[in-house]
């Protein structure tokens, strides 16, 4: 794949067969391996706007960014612009953990609404109107719907008055509203599933928490644990991007959240999570199918979240930007839906990137690791189906949407070295 | 748009365009044009016989676009316009295409430069094949005449035009009008008293019906255009009426405020309260509201108690006025360079090195010493003397790279003074060439020189040194390639002159440019030396650059004439060729606003850009910044450049 | 054409935000209701070219196209597209203009993960390589385009005609509220150094929007933001350089007078940092720039 800075998509794409290491592997599209060339001589501030549009998720890069470049002008934001930033971060998981679960790819072309994976419980048009809602919301919120705009180093460029704020509430109390109508939901046709499904996956785990220790869905120390939920790495950045980068597989998203943090940051969120381990138990837990559950939870999460830092939020444009100071080095990590985003800018005195880097490790990660547990290496040339099974397994318990009943449509491609297609299997 | 009957007209322009250009194959290619129905050449298309030329053709083939392939538009476009507009073709139909200063003048070979003069007729062919009828825009005018600057300059254009029966606004920002003349002690090369010859120009200006004179007074706003100005007007309260005051001094002899005397170049003190000098005009004391204690609130008032006639009044205070004027005359004059920018020579730090001006008033038989020259310092008689041309002038590295034009013919006329009060004085002038341009200056200069009572050193100086009771002057003869070193009591420095302090703001304020150097631009340095590119806008004098009286006075009239041209007209006409908007693309952007030098156009409330078409002067700023497009400049549209650039550029069928 | 019958979405060469937004749209079930949906690929892959050989030649009423054309597959890709549809949209800043990509047409050919394609150009408009029919702008394009572009292309009697762009006709200035300042402009400023005058227009501050140069039809979203317009929606019709007009119009705002004006001005213009991220952010590729030839320096 070429223009790998242009590359990525957030969700599971193909699976890639290559010829020439003989061993099967998911194609880790959201790889940034070219941005730093790209931004180098670009404004710091377009920063948030570039890498938003790697085809990662655009809210949490953004908002990543932003982080980066307040570290990088040693510009604490304001409690105003936290307060609007946090929303903001919640819609952002709220926005990601609903098209996770709720849609997959369209390749068959038979619509959004054959591929709700609970059923009756939430009616289809349900699932539309909050996921057209929390766009809603992130406009009012970020200026833009999909690619919010105002973040800046210090701050926010703009806030809210009176009536986007109570426009922005009563969004927030319908998405909150939705979102334990899912869990709910969830827990009646989707718990079953989780339970049937049995890959069991131990790995390190990569989470944001927050100050009481709790799992954080925007930012936070970076902390690691072991499998067995030992701490080996607890907020010292540098090690976490070391451990980040390396080749040892770990686990980020959801279930690392819950194998690393105590407990849900939110009353409702926690409610939820407690009926989960009573069911499923507690930490380490290493179930890959828990991670949509958790989801769910999540999502609740979110939602809280949202309504909590809108009940603090002023409205008005004052007091939304701290004074800049030289610019220099600025390194953030903040959760994302999928993960953990890492982001470090090094910046001349006249504000250009001189050097950056961005982690973006999401759930493909993980899925590599259970393809090469599950499934093991495998010949392309002598594809039986039999793998093509086990893959599809695999890919079941990481992809909801891809529950029985709903239209799977599964290509295996094969590339070459070159990246040329080798071969290519579709499962009926 | 033409029905494609165009008229092709090549001029020889004598052998001017002829020796390069073969006018006559122009014609003929040119008869082959698409839309040319009639080409011809001839040798000089300007004369009476060329226009008859061009009338005739114009009726016989029914003609609907006239192309003059002759020298720049800028010389006989309107010669050309006016007379297609006899015979009834609207005058904008017409086009001149450049093959003599863009051709013939600048190749060499006869081949080349006739195709390139095939390519440029062809593409004034394309651009008149476009253009639209247009009708002049009428304009209404005020009849009044603006002239800043009370000089002999402003003096001199303030007169003629009041002469010519139109009334004229004569605003100076001193006190007195008169200007830096008045300081100067008498006029090279005939050393006639400056004063004398001066001070019947100042009374004439004040006492003239029609000249409204407003000194101690700046204009501070302007806003229209050619021919319907409002300025605005600040007079500063002066705080002496001058129809009371009657000169006694009682009020200056009390006054405890001793100041620096701007008119003696700081040579004197004068009281707070003072006349500028003996022949001042107004005739009147006036109250220096910086220099006195305290006007609002009253902190002294012993003048007011002293004045027998109650001339004196602290209640004065600034007016603003507003007048309507058709024409505005710009003669702000000049100052001196500031001498402090001259370390090498002690500029400004040594008493005994002194400007020009200051020596002017050094020997002025009415300045602070009374004529009778001695050293500031020390107040001994000097009697040996050293001038230093260029002091700041030609020096572009560290100063000005202009020549200062008057300064090699004074300091002769100053070295003569010198001799002429001090017959066994030294003097000694260090030039680095002589630059006498005037009528009779030459003479007067070389006179001097050959008297060889006065010693001239070709050289520059490098140093002066400050000895304590004399100074020394070191430099080197370029001539004789030896140093020289010598002892002088006085250094006079030839001081570079400069636009007057607040040229470039009162530029602005006039939306007028100013030249690399800060002097008043003029619209062409050769042809329309008084004008600007604002119309209506003149400028005359020192403010325009460097020049001697006679060319100051000069200007005056010329400026003058200029401005009685406008106001002597009935109605004022502009041309049509003005930018047009186009409202379905005008985005209300605003950069359009900004690119115009003459606040023509404008965002409406509506959010969209409207043209003032009798400011604009179709000079196209707006329409090449305009992102949209939505702006063009009739009959200079993006289609006709198209076509042009095609015609100019494309291969031969 | 009578009214379109069904619709392919190609969106795989992007970053996903397009395929998102027409996702998200309030239009999206009016359009599903409307027209046959035949394939929504959102990656490479999703649809190969053999599986797009099957269809017939001109099958697909409409085919919307996300995402800028890059290599010699894309390329073919395109063009296999054009085969099988009446009408192709060119959907988002990337297959309209290049995108944000574009950007990297200017880097050192040997610092990107990026083969040229045969002709030698990287990252390609859509209509640099196959004829495109509308247009709808935007990156991604926002919520009113595409109501617009699935009100008229698959719900009106009639189909609009070839070559409309679902924007404004006007710049982005026609939507925004900003006033305009008397003074000229004689300082570059950067919005996140320096917060903006909420009221007055960012370009007379000094801040580069590029609002003027830019389609409207975005209620001038990013301004209301209190950031200038970053030119998402590419040029409008008869602009034929979306960033040198930009620094053309510039060049003509900042102004001063005085005898060291024009030294003053080339201070401030030269000032301007990243030329070509700020004047073409998604517009290189479409420019008259298109690609570095040069890695020289």
């Amino acid at each position: 794949m070429a223009a790998n800075w242009i590359s990525p998509v957030p969700h599971i794409a193909e699976i890639v067969l290559d010829k020439a290491e003989k061993r099967a592997r998911v194609a880790v599209r959201p790889s940034a391996d070219g941005i730093a060339a790209y931004l180098r001589g670009r404004l710091a501030e377009d920063v948030p706007l570039y890498v938003q549009r790697t085809g990662t998720d655009p809210v949490a890069a953004h908002l990543a960014a932003v982080a980066a470049l307040d570290n990088a002008y040693s510009a604490a934001p304001p409690e105003k612009a936290r307060h609007l930033r946090a929303a903001l971060a919640a819609c952002g998981i709220y926005y990601h953990h609903l098209l996770r679960l709720f849609f997959t790819r369209m390749n068959d072309a038979s619509g959004v609404s054959a591929l709700i994976a609970t059923g009756e419980a939430i009616p289809p048009p349900d699932v539309m109107t909050a996921l057209q809602r929390v766009r809603d919301e992130i406009t009012v919120l970020g200026g833009r719907g999909l690619t919010p705009e105002r973040g800046v180093p210090g701050g926010m460029t703009k806030g809210l008055n009176e009536d986007e704020l109570h426009q922005a509430r009563t969004m927030a109390a319908a998405l909150l509203e939705f979102a334990l109508a899912a869990e709910t939901a969830f827990r009646a046709h989707g718990a079953e599933w989780v339970r049937k499904e049995d890959i069991d996956l131990p790995l390190p785990a990569v989470a944001v928490v927050d100050e009481d220790g709790k799992s954080s869905l925007y930012t936070g120390e970076v902390r690691v644990v072991d499998p067995r939920g030992k701490v080996l790495i607890d907020g010292d950045l540098d090690a976490v991007v070391k451990f980040m980068t390396g080749d040892a597989p770990y686990r980020v998203g959801p279930l690392a959240r819950f194998n690393t943090g105590a407990g849900m940051p939110t009353p409702q969120a926690q409610k939820a999570l407690d009926r989960m381990v009573a069911d499923l138990g507690s930490p380490p837990l290493h179930r890959v199918a828990a991670i949509h559950w958790l989801s769910v939870i999540e999502l609740v999460a979110a939602a809280e979240l949202a309504v909590a830092a809108l009940d603090q939020l002023e409205p008005g444009d004052s007091g939304l930007r701290a004074p800049l100071s030289a610019p220099g080095t600025g390194t953030a990590a903040i959760a994302t839906g999928a993960g953990v985003m890492v982001q470090r800018l090094a910046l001349a005195a006249n504000g250009l990137v001189t050097d950056s880097q961005v982690i973006i490790p999401q759930l493909e990660r993980e899925v590599n690791a259970a393809l090469q547990t599950t499934v093991g290496d495998v010949d392309p040339e002598q594809m039986s189906a039999e793998t093509i099974a086990a893959i599809e397994g695999v890919i079941r318990a990481y992809q909801p949407a891809f529950v029985p009943e709903a239209p799977f449509l599964l290509r295996i491609t094969a590339r070459g070295e070159n990246g040329a297609t080798i071969a290519q299997w579709r499962k009926p | 748009m033409s029905q494609g009957r165009i008229g092709v007209f090549i001029c020889h322009c004598g052998m001017n365009i002829e020796e390069m250009v073969d006018t006559h194959r122009v014609a003929e290619t040119l008869k082959n044009y698409p839309g040319v129905v009639h080409a011809e050449d001839y040798d000089y298309m300007c004369s009476e016989i060329g226009q008859q030329k061009i009338r005739d053709a114009i009726v016989e083939h029914k003609l609907d676009g006239v192309v003059v392939a002759a020298c720049t538009p800028s010389m006989h476009q309107e010669t050309f316009r006016n007379a297609a507009e006899e015979v009834g073709l609207n005058r904008y139909r017409l086009e001149v295409a450049n093959i003599r200063e863009q051709v013939s003048w600048v190749h060499t070979d006869r081949e080349v430069a006739t195709e390139k003069a095939i390519r440029l007729t062809r593409a004034a062919v394309e651009k008149v094949r476009m253009d639209d009828d247009l009708t002049p825009i009428a304009v209404e005018h005020a009849t009044k005449c603006l002239v800043v600057g009370g000089g002999i300059t402003g003096i001199q254009a303030a007169v003629n035009v009041a002469n010519n029966g139109y009334d004229v606004i004569l605003v100076e920002k001193n006190p007195s009008i008169g200007g830096h003349m008045a300081q100067l002690s008498v006029t090279f090369p005939t050393l006639d008293c400056a004063q004398c010859i001066l001070t019947p120009r100042m009374v004439e200006a004040s006492r003239h019906p029609r000249i409204k004179l407003l000194t101690y007074s700046e204009v501070i706003d302007v806003s229209g255009y050619i021919g319907n100005y409002t300025v605005k007007i600040r007079k500063k309260p002066t705080y002496v009426d001058p129809d009371k005051c009657n000169l006694c001094n009682k009020c200056a002899e009390v006054c405890p405020v001793s100041v620096s005397e701007e008119f003696n170049e700081g040579l004197s003190q004068r009281k707070a309260i003072y006349l500028p000098f003996a022949q001042a005009i107004p005739s009147s004391y006036v109250l220096d509201e910086d220099a006195c204690l305290g006007v609002k609130p009253l902190r002294c008032g012993r003048c007011q108690e002293v004045c027998d006639v109650g001339a004196i009044n602290y209640d004065m205070a600034p007016e603003i006025i507003t007048e309507k004027v058709g024409a505005i005359i710009l003669a702000t004059g000049y100052d001196l360079y500031d001498p402090s920018n001259l370390t090498e020579y002690g500029g400004g730090k040594y008493p005994d090195v002194v400007t020009s001006l200051q020596f002017e008033r050094m020997v002025h038989p009415s300045g602070p010493m009374k004529g009778d020259l001695r050293r500031p310092s020390d107040g001994r008689p000097v009697n040996r003397i050293a001038f230093v041309h260029c002091a700041g002038s030609r020096d572009p590295e560290r100063h000005k790279p202009y020549c200062s034009r008057i300064c090699c013919t004074y300091t002769a006329k100053q070295a003569l003074l010198f001799k002429k009060s001090h017959s066994d004085g030294e003097a000694s002038v260090f030039y680095i060439d002589i630059r006498t341009d005037g009528k009779g200056y030459e003479e007067f200069a070389q006179n001097i020189i050959a008297s060889q009572r006065v010693r001239y050193i070709r050289g520059k100086v490098a140093k002066i040194v400050d000895e304590g009771d004399h100074l020394t002057v070191w430099g080197a003869d370029t001539l004789s390639g030896e140093r020289v070193e010598i002892d002088v009591d006085l250094v006079v420095l030839a001081m570079a002159v400069v636009p007057s302090k607040g040229t470039e703001e009162m530029a602005k304020t006039f939306h007028i440019n100013v030249d690399e150097n800060g002097f008043l631009k003029e619209a062409h340095p050769k042809l329309r030396p008084v004008e600007t590119t604002t119309a209506g806008v003149f400028i005359a004098g020192m403010a325009q650059g460097p020049k001697d009286i006679p060319d100051s006075v000069a200007q005056g009239s010329a400026a003058a004439a200029k401005a009685i041209e406008i106001l002597s007209q009935k109605e004022l006409t502009h041309s049509p060729e003005v930018a047009t908007v186009n409202e379905e693309l005008c985005s209300g952007c605003g950069v359009c606003t900004r690119a115009c030098p003459y606040d023509a156009i404008k965002v409406e409330r509506s959010g969209i850009a409207v043209v003032n078409e009798i400011l604009c002067s179709g000079c196209g700023a707006c329409a090449a910044a305009c992102p949209t497009g939505a702006i063009e400049v009739k009959n200079d549209r993006r289609v006709q450049y198209a076509a042009m650039l095609a015609a100019v550029l494309g291969r031969d069928e | 054409m009578p009214k379109p019958k069904s619709v392919a979405i190609y969106a795989a060469n992007g970053c996903g935000g397009c395929s998102q937004s027409l996702l998200v749209s309030d239009r999206l079930s009016a359009l599903l209701d409307a027209v046959h949906p035949v394939f929504w690929a959102t990656q490479p892959g999703d649809v190969t070219q053999a599986e797009i050989e099957q269809y017939d030649d001109r099958e697909i009423d409409i085919l919307l196209y996300a995402g800028p054309v890059y290599d010699d597959e894309s390329i073919a890709t395109a063009q296999l597209l054009r085969r099988v549809a009446k009408r192709i949209v060119a959907y988002g800043a990337c297959a309209h203009l290049g995108g944000l990509c574009g950007l990297a047409n200017l880097a050192p050919e040997a610092t990107l993960h990026l083969a040229p394609s045969k002709d030698g150009r990287f990252i390609q408009p859509l209509s640099a390589v196959i004829a495109v029919d509308y247009i709808l702008p935007g990156c991604p394009p926002p919520p009113a385009m595409i109501a617009r572009m699935v009100d008229e292309l698959f719900l009106g009697d009639e189909l609009p005609p070839a070559g409309t762009v679902f924007a404004a006709t006007k710049a982005v200035c026609a939507e925004c509220d900003r006033r305009h300042l008397a003074t000229p402009l004689t300082a570059i400023k950067r919005f996140h150094a320096t917060p903006p005058d909420p009221e007055v227009c960012l370009l007379d501050q000094g801040y580069i929007c590029l609002g003027p140069v830019t389609r409207g039809g975005c209620a001038a979203v990013c301004p209301r933001s209190d950031r200038p317009c970053t030119g998402c929606a590419g040029p409008l019709a008869g602009v034929h350089d979306q960033g040198g007009t930009i620094l053309h119009a510039l060049a003509s705002l900042v102004r001063f007078t005085g005898p060291d004006g024009q030294r003053r001005e080339r201070e401030v213009l030269d000032s301007i940092p990243d030329i070509a991220g700020t004047a073409y952010k998604y517009s290189v590729a479409a420019s008259a720039l298109k690609r570095r030839v040069n890695d020289g320096s």
